[in-house]
């Protein structure tokens, strides 16, 4: 205390210095000239708020504390008195190059500010703070409003798209309104959650997609949390990825941490800014999946009799016709293209209203947007309502108010696109890809699977869909801080996050959900879900010693977080009078019993941090954070979460300090730990469920433990250790950040098997670790820099993921989705998250497979039993092979099939820009993972014989087409195999971006202040060799999105968009 | 002073929250129970025994049915679906999913028979005889599903104590008990239930309480004293062969018969209609209802299939999923009434069959809908485990083990053969081999109802591999002389008489390690 004292003290002397220096130099001024001027950028705007100084042309120290100086006006320009002409002006302005221009004899200086590409002097938001990129001490990358601008964004997630080094996104459907996985730096939690934490102007989203939006039966393709949120009233985002950025969110850290700051205001002249783009969305014809044509379809079908079993039988007929007159018979029949029926022309239209500005003590950010997808698919929309507030009033000197609110409200509609095994539940993708050819639209005939009621066809069923979903969304918060004392700030911060949500549904009695479940089923769900959160803290900075060599930033925190979710389920069944749907479930005769749910949980945390900076040479953060959850057992609720990071801007040293060629570098290492609860809320509790049962037709209630009890239940952990280097050369024209990382997560939350015999299948514990290591480099080239520019951006990225233990066991499989209970997932020491097993296989049995006995020549391959009971090979069987050589192919010949985690993946951006026009492309790409084509095993393995099936079944084996490894018409397998993984490695051209800036004089004579045309292309073209729609596709959730991630299953086909846009400010 | 405010609000504040200590974590669940909260009454054991039937219910689905039914010398599977044959063709693996959900619905039953008999013996209560009907309840569908566990599995792990400590090891991973010890098991909680449990809500008797009608579906005593006829039978026969159990099957049916509480229902199909449920033959079903959301898969899996023209509006419209055997469609006499439980086609929705071309495909048609079930693989139709006319077949099967045939027998079993209207004993029926007469009637009597799997490995090995293995199909429908052997006759072997244990359980189990069944 009392060195703080004497620190103030010499704080004081030293500003009453500056002060009468300022005054004296005051006093000497003889003749004023006034010098005026404007300043502009690149493109011609005028930026109101530059500083401009005037320095003395000689020795720096002698006139260093010569604070003359003003500010351009809103319309950029200045005028400013001085008194010598030997003097300079510089010209600077956050985000731009300082300039610096004699005055000479000039009476009139304009300026054309460029903007600066170093990024060591950006401001980066830390948690709980901001702070100077020199500075900072973990790895952290930030994207700012022109990066995020680079795509086409109708959610936040997908502006994360491609353009961070070390973040994965895994767009899970193209549905509108769908939610993208992000990965930063691999999956490290098995059964908890994966998703980064947002955090969003301070206030955090737990975004967890195993939450389901409804029950199971009506549950579609998750929805995103953050698709409420407008992209556009985003400002930035930073995403902490090593643990000691991350670990000061301790509990919830360790998948990275996601911060967004949306728009604030800014003093000057108020300016409102319009925005309104149209985007037409499509899915490409060449992208389709090929199908076989109605002539193939028939062909298909007629061969399996007429060579059953792989000999010809010339005696078949099909309702008295030779196979060559049914042939001719399909060949008249129409052929319809069920995914052109399908897919139309999406359109997307947006306008957004911003107004910003204010003065010294008040500043305000405005905005209302309104955004509207119709969907490709018939029948499909997403809607959504924001309106943001941003408001930041200084009632004093010491004391500022900080207000956002961010209220929305969206609505979506559209035919289920995903499902699970269930023909009755499958949705309109796989009905548009199995649908035979040889009907048209509305036809009725009952010539297909009896169980799931009129088969439809995929247009049929999505008109008649009602999906629908609307959600309210409240964010806001209030933070008050006060100056207590120099340097020592104190602020308590407020804030909610509200949502109510609503699902409503019906399914029509004549096909699908509704026939199978009984004449029709209505359902409605509601849930409200209330966040709050209240954080206290005090901060204080300080600098001391020798010329402020020393640096110190302190904070304190505490930190508390209620969560209350309620939910209620009602669904009826049994509709004699079908047309009024859900909205008016009273017109069925059987309801079900109605469900209710309650669920809180509270986090509560302390954290502190302390960051030591010397001489901008060294910096060193310290930080740690105490969590207390109510998700865990009564023995285990608190964790600790420390953090350590170095930093060492070698830069600075004198050593280097000559070095022309080097502008910045700076050498980074990080040590901390994260933790994870992303469990349910009463996961450490045994629960009695609902068990009713039946006596003489009557309901009896029943209950029965569901879930074991685990008091020892805690956190899941994460080590993460980082070295990273920023390095910038020739005066920051080539920048690079290289990061290598190594991530341990222990007492992994996973849902162990237990012996079956106690009843239980799984139970909750805290067993196993996971490692993942990486390299991560970004690179920031500017190849050219004159009146015509470009520049580079280069992101890759390197994940190696292992599991190190699984608690003892060896190994574990699990279900998927769409095989029917078969055991494809697998977890196993020594290999990554996400390997699918299954069957290998090596072309099909053809005649010089057999000897003149027909038996197999070579038994390294087979036929299993579950295909042929005998287990003896035909021909046109697929070739089976024998892993274990015991002439038997069973279970014990599968092997792993799929591996998911990409090898690397990467980005590539350039930017060209020539005056008014800029012009962006942006190139991904993820090399050396596989997909499972869940759509072709449905088609082909799993379907019904009815169905249509891929084109390659054209080529099936036949005595006379016996080069070919499609087997047989007749034959079915629904064993999983490797026909159904194909390499997923991509290059898609992502988004082409160009735009134009009217010139400002002409902009001027409109009455605006500036005004921009956009176009933009989104998803342009993909370079694949994968056969289905898209090779980034993952529709499983929960822990299926951990265990078997990567399937195409049921997807809705992501779109080709194309948008033209208009940005007008005044 | 401002600043001196704001100090005061700012430091108050944190001060607050320093020393409040933190009761908030202990957030307890809201819309669920948590078991030690529950068992204060006998109302609410009850509710608990009754989530017992639920997990019995679960027990007895498809799984059971193709377990039991399929690859027997009475059920099969023919049309060509490797998901679902695999039991029929004898491919399935140890971690196929009926194999385990059998085993695992089994033991989810047995957990919280345990933990209800433990919990409601601690009960205080003045009217003993409930409670000890509740926990005779428990201990009967212990009893039922151990009977399970050791017919298909053999020795399985015993568990008989509610599960406390899941960190102690002993508990979680106990090994496999001699087939022996689970029967002794049984027997013990059977003896318990026949004592303790109620009479069927029809029979009254001055000492012993009787269901109230309501009640139907409960365990009784009846279902109690059938059972362990049952449970003495199998355990005398092939692979126990403890051949004292004769004598106790042969009393224990004797008493039945003699008590002359169940009758045999005039109507053969009545049994297995939804009319049916309420039969007086009925010793114990398992309940579903389609409306109360517990549905059953009887029926509506046995059902010819119907695509195509012909039968969809039928009552009787199935999955098609179990077809009788070559032999064993053709083992009925000319007349038997019974005959009609194999449907050589599909159904037509007026009744009448829709032959087939090639007639490898028969159906089975056992289950009879006065109209169509809403949904035709959830269907009302109760599981049937136990009735009268197995008593009938386990009286004179021990008769004859016994060698104590008599008159009596063959004027119980004339009840079975008269209301199938075929000749019986008394008007001149002669049977030499008593025995394999009697295989063959328990097929025809109680066909696809859960029991032919367990009676063809009852019959020992060679008679099981006899009868399974050598199975026919037809060739012609115009020639139904010309058969062949099955193409999976290869794949039947000796070890076929058990299941696997389940993979999920001998990788999860420490102590199951290298104890699985032979041949797997």
């Amino acid at each position: 205390m009392k060195q703080q004292k004497k620190i103030e003290s010499n704080y004081r002397s030293l500003t009453l210095l500056l002060f009468s220096l300022f005054c004296f130099f005051n006093l000497l001024h003889a003749q004023e000239i006034e010098i005026k001027g404007s300043v502009i950028d690149e493109v011609g705007i005028p930026i109101p708020g530059v500083t401009i100084l005037l320095i003395g042309t000689t020795d720096q120290s002698k006139t260093g504390n010569n604070f003359k100086g003003t500010t351009t006006d809103f319309d950029g320009n200045y005028s400013i008195k001085i008194d010598n002409r030997n003097n300079s002006l510089v010209f600077s302005y956050t985000g731009f190059k300082k300039q610096i221009i004699p005055i000479g004899l000039k009476n009139s200086i304009n300026v054309t500010l460029v903007t600066d590409i170093s990024q060591l002097d950006e401001v980066v938001v830390v948690g709980y703070g901001t702070q100077a990129r020199k500075d900072v001490t973990g790895a952290i990358t930030k994207i700012d409003r022109e990066t995020i601008d680079r795509t086409y964004n109708a959610t936040i997630e997908q502006a994360l798209t491609g353009k961070i080094a070390g973040v994965n996104t895994i767009t899970s459907d193209g549905t509108p309104g769908a939610g993208i996985s992000v990965r930063i730096r691999g999956g490290t939690s098995i059964n908890a959650n994966n998703e980064p934490l947002y955090v969003i102007d301070g206030f955090p989203f737990e975004v967890d997609y195993s939450v389901s939006d409804g029950p199971a039966e009506v549950a579609g393709p998750s929805t995103s949390p953050l698709a409420n949120i407008d992209p556009n009233s985003i400002e930035s985002i930073d995403i902490l990825k090593d643990a000691s950025a991350a670990a000061i969110y301790g509990a919830q850290g360790a998948n990275g941490v996601v911060i967004i700051t949306t728009k604030s205001g800014k003093s000057g002249k108020s300016e409102i800014t319009f925005d309104t783009s149209m985007t037409t969305s499509t899915v490409p014809e060449e992208r389709f999946v090929d199908l076989l044509s109605t002539s193939q379809y028939g062909e298909l079908i007629i061969d399996r009799r007429r060579y059953a079993n792989g000999i010809e039988d010339p005696t078949v007929t099909f309702n008295s016709l030779t196979a060559e007159q049914e042939q001719a018979r399909y060949d008249a029949l129409p052929n319809s293209n069920w995914q052109k029926e399908l897919y139309g022309t999406g359109h997307i239209v947006k306008y957004g209203l911003q107004a910003r500005g204010g003065n010294d003590k008040n500043k305000y950010a405005i905005g209302g947007s309104y955004f509207k997808n119709e969907g490709a698919i018939v029948n499909t929309y997403f809607k959504r309502y924001n309106f943001n507030v941003n408001l930041q009033n200084k009632l004093t000197d010491k004391l500022k108010i900080k207000t956002v609110l961010y209220p929305s409200y969206s609505v979506k509609e559209g035919p289920i696109s995903g499902g699970d095994f269930s023909p009755s539940k499958l949705g309109v993708v796989i009905r548009a890809l199995t649908r035979r050819p040889d009907r048209e639209i509305g036809f009725q005939g009952d010539d297909e699977l009896s169980e799931v009621g009129l088969w439809v066809d995929p247009v049929t069923e999505a008109k008649r869909a009602s999906n629908f979903s609307n959600t309210f969304g409240f964010n806001g918060n209030t933070n008050i801080s006060y100056e207590l004392a120099k340097g020592l700030m104190g602020s308590v911060r407020i804030g909610a996050n509200i949502t109510d949500g609503k699902t409503k549904n019906y399914y029509t009695k004549d096909f699908g959900r509704g026939f199978f479940i009984g004449n029709g089923v209505g359902t409605r769900s509601h849930y409200q879900s209330v966040r709050w959160n209240i954080q206290n803290r005090l901060d204080y900075r300080t600098a001391f010693g020798k010329k402020n060599k020393h640096r110190l930033n302190v904070m304190g925190v505490y930190e508390q977080t209620h969560s209350f979710r309620e939910s209620e389920y009602l669904r009826v069944t049994n509709f004699p009078v079908e047309t009024l749907g859900f909205n008016a479930l009273q017109n069925g005769l059987l309801s079900d019993i109605p469900q209710t749910f309650t669920d809180e949980n509270v986090l509560i945390s302390y954290l502190g941090r302390v960051n030591y900076g010397f001489d901008n040479k060294y910096n060193l953060t310290v930080s740690i954070r105490a969590d207390g959850s109510s998700r865990f057992g009564t023995k285990n609720k608190w964790g600790y979460f420390p953090a350590a990071g170095f930093s060492w801007n070698l830069h600075n040293e004198n050593f280097l300090k000559n070095v022309d060629a080097m502008s910045e570098m700076k050498l980074r290492l990080s040590y901390g730990q994260t933790g994870n609860q992303g469990i349910p809320s009463y996961s450490s509790f045994a629960l009695l469920g609902v068990s009713n049962t039946i006596f003489n037709d009557q309901v009896y209630a029943g209950l029965a433990v569901q879930s074991l009890p685990n008091p020892n239940l805690k956190w899941e952990f994460t080590d993460q250790f980082d070295m990273g280097l920023d390095a910038g050369f020739f005066d920051n024209r080539l920048n690079f950040t290289v990061d290598a990382y190594y991530k341990r997560t222990e007492d992994l939350l996973l849902r162990m098997p237990i012996p079956l015999s106690t009843g239980f299948r799984q139970r909750l514990t805290n067993i196993g670790n996971v490692e993942n290591k990486g390299l991560e480099v970004a690179l920031n080239t500017v190849n050219l820099d004159g009146k015509f520019k470009w520049s580079t951006d280069f992101t890759f990225s390197v994940n190696k993921n292992k599991v190190l233990d699984l608690g003892g066991v060896e190994q574990q499989t699990f279900t998927d989705q769409f095989t029917n209970g078969k055991f494809t997932g697998l977890l196993r020491v020594g290999e990554s998250l996400g390997t699918w097993i299954g069957f290998e296989t090596n072309g099909v049995f053809s005649y010089e497979d057999f000897d003149e006995n027909g038996v197999v020549i070579d038994t390294s391959n087979g036929t299993p039993s579950t295909v042929n009971p005998n287990s003896i090979p035909k021909l046109g069987d697929v070739k089976y092979v024998d892993q274990n050589n015991d002439e038997i192919i069973d279970d014990k010949d599968l092997t792993i099939i799929a591996r998911t985690q990409p090898k690397h993946f990467g980005s590539m951006y350039n930017d060209f820009s020539y005056k008014g026009f800029n012009l962006g492309v942006l190139i991904t790409y993820k090399y050396g993972f596989d997909v499972i084509n869940g759509n072709k095993h449905r088609m082909v393995a799993g379907g019904n014989n009815q169905w249509n099936k891929t084109a390659d079944l054209a080529h099936h084996w036949t005595p006379e087409n016996t080069d070919t490894d499609v087997p047989r018409a007749d034959y079915i397998d629904k064993n999983f195999t490797d026909r159904f993984v194909e390499d997923g490695s991509f290059v898609r051209l992502q988004s082409v971006n160009l735009s134009y800036n009217l010139p400002f004089d002409a902009v001027q004579k409109m009455g605006f202040k500036s005004l921009k045309i956009y176009t933009n292309i989104d998803n342009l073209f993909v370079w694949t060799k994968y056969s289905g729609y898209d090779p980034e596709v993952s529709v499983a959730r929960g822990q299926q999105a951990v265990i078997t991630p990567n399937l195409d299953y049921g997807a809705y086909p992501r779109t080709l968009n194309v948008t033209l846009g208009v940005n007008v400010k005044f | 002073m401002k600043k001196n405010f704001f100090l005061l609000i700012v430091m108050t504040l944190l001060l607050s929250i320093v020393t409040s200590c933190h009761d908030e974590l202990d957030t307890a669940p809201l819309s669920t129970l948590a078991p030690e909260n529950f068992f204060n009454d006998l109302i609410e054991s009850e509710i608990a025994v009754n989530g017992i039937y639920d997990k019995m219910a679960n027990h007895y689905q498809q799984n059971f049915i193709y377990m039991s039914d399929h690859g027997s010398h009475v059920g099969t599977f023919l049309y060509n679906n490797p998901n679902l044959n695999s039991y029929a063709w004898y491919t399935f693996s140890n971690s196929d999913r009926f194999v385990t959900a059998t085993w695992a619905t089994a033991y989810e039953a047995i957990y919280r028979s345990n933990l209800v008999i433990n919990q409601v013996g601690q009960l205080d209560t003045d009217d003993d005889v409930l409670k000890n009907r509740i926990i005779a309840e428990a201990k009967f569908l212990r009893a039922l599903a151990y009977f399970n566990l050791v017919r298909f599995y053999g020795d399985v792990p015993l568990h008989l104590e509610e599960l406390s400590d899941l960190d102690d090891l002993e508990i979680v991973n106990k090994p496999r008990m001699s087939a022996s010890l689970i029967y002794d098991a049984i027997i013990d909680d059977l003896i318990f239930a026949e004592e303790h449990l109620y009479l069927a809500s029809w029979i009254s008797d001055d000492n012993k309480p009787s269901y109230e009608g309501g009640n139907l579906g409960r365990a009784t005593i009846g279902a109690a004293k059938g059972l362990l006829a049952k449970v003495y039978l199998t355990r005398a026969s092939f692979p126990e062969r403890d051949l004292d159990s004769y004598q106790l099957a042969f009393d224990k049916a004797e008493e039945i018969i003699t008590d002359d509480r169940y009758i045999l229902d005039s109507e053969y199909f009545n049994l297995n209609s939804l009319e049916g449920k309420t039969s007086q033959e009925w010793m114990f079903q398992i309940q579903y209802s389609v409306l109360g959301q517990q549905t059953s898969n009887w029926g509506g899996l046995h059902n010819p299939l119907n695509q195509g023209q012909g039968g969809k509006d039928a009552n009787d419209w199935g999955y098609g999923r179990m077809s009788p055997t070559f032999k064993f469609a053709n083992s009925f006499e000319e007349g038997d009434l019974r005959s009609d439980t194999c449907a050589k086609g599909r159904i037509n929705a007026d009744g009448s069959i829709y032959y087939i071309p090639r007639s490898t495909a028969w159906y089975s048609h056992k289950y009879r809908f006065s109209s169509q079930p809403i949904s035709r693989f959830n269907t009302d139709m109760n599981a049937p485990v136990l009735r009268f006319a197995d008593i009938i077949l386990i009286y004179a099967e021990a008769a004859d083990e016994l060698n104590i045939v008599d008159q009596n027998v063959y004027d119980q079993l004339d009840r079975i053969l008269g209301r199938a209207e075929v000749t019986t004993f008394e008007n001149g029926r002669i049977e030499n081999d008593l025995k394999e007469f009697i295989f063959w009637e328990r097929a025809r009597e109680l066909c696809f109802e859960g029991h032919a799997k367990f009676d063809v490995v009852r019959a020992g090995l060679d008679k099981f591999l006899l009868e399974v293995k050598g199975q026919e199909q037809t060739n012609d429908e115009n020639n139904p002389s010309a058969t062949s052997e099955v193409s999976w006759t290869d794949n039947v072997q000796p070890y076929h008489l058990l299941f696997p244990v389940p993979a999920a359980e001998m990788e999860s189990n420490s102590s199951m390690a290298g104890n699985q069944n032979p041949g797997y």
